[in-house]
């Protein structure tokens, strides 16, 4: 059950600046298109097509990892391993997950992504006929595309980067001795015991299963919902 | 700063980060084998070791080069093999031919979509405990197939987005062939820039999953050179405060995952520059 819960911590540390970070670009975007004029610019909305065949801009772990641990370690004096010692509590666990998920959210490209994605998605949303409605009713743009915006954007990232998250999620844990799934599989594989490499694995599959499933079943019905937008 | 001065600094980058990459490779092919010594391990920069030596005494720079020639052209050969083989089976498929074939071509499909969403680096781990020994045979096997899916998924997706153009359309309408369409409005036409876009993603992906897999223990090993493994060799010493090797390591490795998209970037920019004087000329 442990390394169940600490790649579930990592898994949404990483969901999380997803998150944070597409509200942050959404803030950006309201504000510098609020004093653009009524139509704001159109570069977002003409990139959002091109940006749908665009690959991720994925980085290794391997390259932004020891960075990381050597940035902390020997600039500002923080050990960023798990602190994996029989005092340690849940908490630090909990802390310790940010570093491996900040690193696993620049390396799978959903750091990039999603800076792009939410300016793109508010530029399309912008120009639909209900946000025209509503401005004309005094409601303002960003309240009125903030939802639709936030969800098609963090479920098209998520989606997108998920693959090379979970690619990547087993160097992350073996590198910052994180005690997940991943560390497990790869203690299995290098002493040889097949039955737990398998045994991980199969949960980690399982759990990007669901966590895809989880995903596509929202972009199904997110998008069921937003047909009726104009 | 104007965007042409932007252009040439950034031109610049590329074309440096290409020569470098060039010089490590020739180095790697013509240079002399690295040597064990014991008595000069982890040196920093010298005429003799311009990169220093890792933790066995060996030259870095050699040893750098010996990654380009056993990983990196390996994993992008087979990466590229990957992704042609997938953009030819989804030409295939999505033209037209018989009931049956198209049948087969729904079934194949529905295959590359589920291969396609297959997270490469767990694949290609998976591949090479199973092979339970060190090489790169089972990782270029996992690049290839992923990429093949990818690639797959990527022409199909392109095709069915081209399909509803108007000039396709209008072509259809008039008596173009099918393959006609696909070679010259598709592959050779709109597609061009999202093709190389994804090949490039190909190449910088395959690294990716190698030296991961190098790191955690399968793939190329010891005495062979790999990004992972000399990471992992040398990976204890930034708790030591030695952080050079690993600097020049992961120098290194991302000098390697950003080539392919300078070469892109840097192709692109010479042909803008070279359009925009053959259009000067002509005025």
């Amino acid at each position: 059950m442990a390394p169940l819960l600490t790649t579930a911590m990592i898994i949404g540390w990483w969901l999380l600046m997803v998150v944070a970070l597409a509200i942050f670009r959404f803030f950006l975007c309201s504000r510098a298109s609020d004093s653009s004029g009524p139509l704001g610019n159109l570069e977002g909305y003409s990139a959002h097509s091109a940006l749908k065949a665009k690959p991720l801009p994925i980085l290794p772990v391997l390259l932004l990892g020891p960075l990381a641990l050597m940035f902390a370690f020997g600039i500002l004096g923080v050990n960023l391993l798990f602190p994996v010692h029989m005092t340690a509590t849940l908490l630090d666990l909990w802390f310790a997950s940010i570093a491996p998920a900040l690193v696993l959210f620049i390396a799978s490209g959903a750091a990039s992504r999603i800076w792009t994605e939410t300016d793109a998605n508010y530029h399309t949303w912008r120009e639909r006929r209900f946000v025209v409605v509503a401005r004309a009713m005094g409601i303002s743009v960003s309240s009125t595309v903030f939802r639709v915006v936030l969800q098609k954007s963090v479920l098209n990232v998520s989606l997108a980067t998920l693959p090379w998250f979970f690619s990547e999620l087993i160097i992350a844990e073996a590198m910052f001795n994180a005690p997940g799934i991943g560390l497990r599989i790869w203690d299995g594989a290098k002493s040889r015991m097949f039955a737990d490499v398998v045994t991980n694995l199969s949960l980690l599959v399982i759990l990007y299963g669901l966590c895809a499933f989880l995903g596509t079943v929202l972009h199904r019905k997110i998008g069921q919902r937003l047909e009726g937008y104009t | 700063m104007n965007k042409a001065t932007s252009d040439r600094i950034i031109l610049t980058i590329d074309v440096l980060i290409i020569s470098l990459f060039t010089g490590l490779a020739l180095w790697g092919a013509l240079g002399p084998e690295p040597a064990i010594d014991l008595a000069r391990t982890l040196q920093t920069s010298s005429w003799t070791n311009p990169l220093g030596t890792d933790a066995l005494g060996r030259d870095l720079l050699s040893r750098l080069g010996g990654v380009i020639i056993n990983a990196v052209l390996p994993v992008w050969a087979a990466a590229a093999f990957g992704s042609l083989v997938g953009w030819f089976m989804a030409a295939l498929a999505v033209l037209p031919i018989s009931r049956a074939a198209s049948g087969i071509s729904i079934v194949v499909g529905f295959i590359m979509l589920i291969v396609a969403a297959v997270p490469a680096g767990l694949l290609a781990f998976f591949g090479a405990v199973l092979a339970e020994q060190a090489g790169i045979g089972p990782i270029l096997a996992a690049i290839a197939i992923v990429m093949m899916a990818l690639a797959f998924v990527h022409l199909r997706n392109l095709h069915h987005e081209s399909a509803q153009l108007g000039h396709w359309v209008a072509f259809s309408a008039l008596g173009g062939g099918d393959r006609e369409r696909l070679v010259n409005y598709g592959v050779f036409g709109d597609w061009q820039s999202s093709i190389t876009d994804r090949l490039f993603f190909s190449l910088r992906a395959g690294i990716v999953i190698e030296a991961s897999v190098s790191w955690l223990g399968y793939g190329i090993q010891e005495p062979a050179a790999s990004f992972g493994n000399m990471i992992a060799a040398h990976f204890d010493q930034w708790l030591r405060g030695n952080f050079h090797v690993l600097i020049v390591i992961v120098a290194d490795l991302a000098l390697v995952t950003l080539l392919p998209t300078s070469l892109v970037r840097a192709c692109r920019t010479l042909l803008r520059n070279a359009e925009f004087l053959d259009r000067k000329t002509k005025i």
